[in-house]
């Protein structure tokens, strides 16, 4: 296993394999998110309390949840990079960083969306959404730090110890309605149960996993992309560019 | 069409859809721009080493 890591973490290796692996994220992204909108539009019924806005859940949650599994595939992928020195480990962390803050961005106003109609307002100072926003501010110092240096290796040092240190957030984030008195309600999705009509649930899972494939997706072919530029000095990236055969 | 009327919530459930699948298309656009910027700027600086 660490072998196959080894290989596949090696840039050369990684550009040949993750140009495999792209449609592999790709066509079951497409795919679930045509079903999802389907169970989130059609299929699934109004909640007996929230109405038709529940459907704005489909969308919120799914974000909500990426916007925190991103964060912490980020923070160990600067962690491996920092321990271990794998180049890709630093690409991954990098490239993630955008498409988090997109789906914080996402989860913040589609959030701000539903609870227009059922609080009555846009926005509250709860302890909820003010981690939520303290995330999305950490992917943004995150790129600045990232792009604020010249060497590659200083901004991955840099930015990851950030990244590290703000996974503080996360668990912050996820227990906020259970250790303040929140106006947010608290999850009706966790490992051991699940207390929603199940339609409803599989309208929220089919989203979240077309929102996980395309994560990967967009991650691999934005890697690729920043692997030729941290490379560019190598050989076999001349041979890819000249060859015309990126 | 009924169906997809959504009671009052209309404008929010439709608006919420519609900034999904704008920030999936900006993701992607910008992914795409940004792959036809890195070749373009690594054949430049291939040829000029020529």
């Amino acid at each position: 296993m660490w072998k196959w890591i080894q290989a596949f973490a090696s840039p050369q290796n990684f550009y040949r394999i993750s140009k495999k692996l792209i449609p592999w994220f790709l066509y079951p992204f497409i795919a679930l998110i045509l079903v999802g909108l389907y169970w989130a539009l059609i299929v699934s019924p109004p909640d007996y309390q929230q109405g038709e806005s529940v459907r704005i859940m489909y969308v919120h949650v799914p974000a909500a949840w990426m916007s925190l599994f991103i964060y912490v595939v980020m923070a160990i992928a600067g962690a491996i990079g920092l321990i271990w020195q794998i180049k890709i480990a630093n690409v991954v962390a990098s490239v993630s960083a955008p498409i988090g803050a997109a789906f914080t961005f996402l989860a913040l106003v589609t959030g701000a969306v539903w609870g227009k109609p059922m609080w009555g307002t846009w926005w509250v100072w709860d302890a909820r959404l003010t981690s939520e926003l303290i995330l999305l501010f950490l992917y943004l110092a995150y790129m600045s730090l990232n792009n604020a240096f010249d060497n590659p290796k200083t901004a991955a040092k840099a930015s990851s110890v950030l990244a590290i240190v703000g996974l503080v957030n996360i668990p912050i984030i996820y227990y906020s309605v259970e250790w303040w008195n929140s106006l947010h309600q608290g999850s009706s999705v966790s490992v051991t149960k699940v207390s929603m009509q199940i339609d409803m649930f599989y309208a929220l899972l089919l989203i979240s996993f077309a929102f996980k494939f395309l994560y990967g997706a967009l991650v691999l072919m934005r890697a690729r992309d920043e692997v030729l530029v941290r490379e560019q000095n190598s050989r076999w990236v001349k041979a890819i560019i000249t060859g015309g055969k990126e | 069409m009924e169906l997809l009327s959504f009671d009052k919530y209309a404008y929010y459930i439709w608006f919420s859809y519609f900034l999904t699948f704008a920030i999936i298309a900006i993701l992607f656009i910008r992914t795409r721009f940004i792959h036809k910027n890195v070749i373009t700027q690594l054949r430049v600086k291939y040829s000029r080493g020529k």
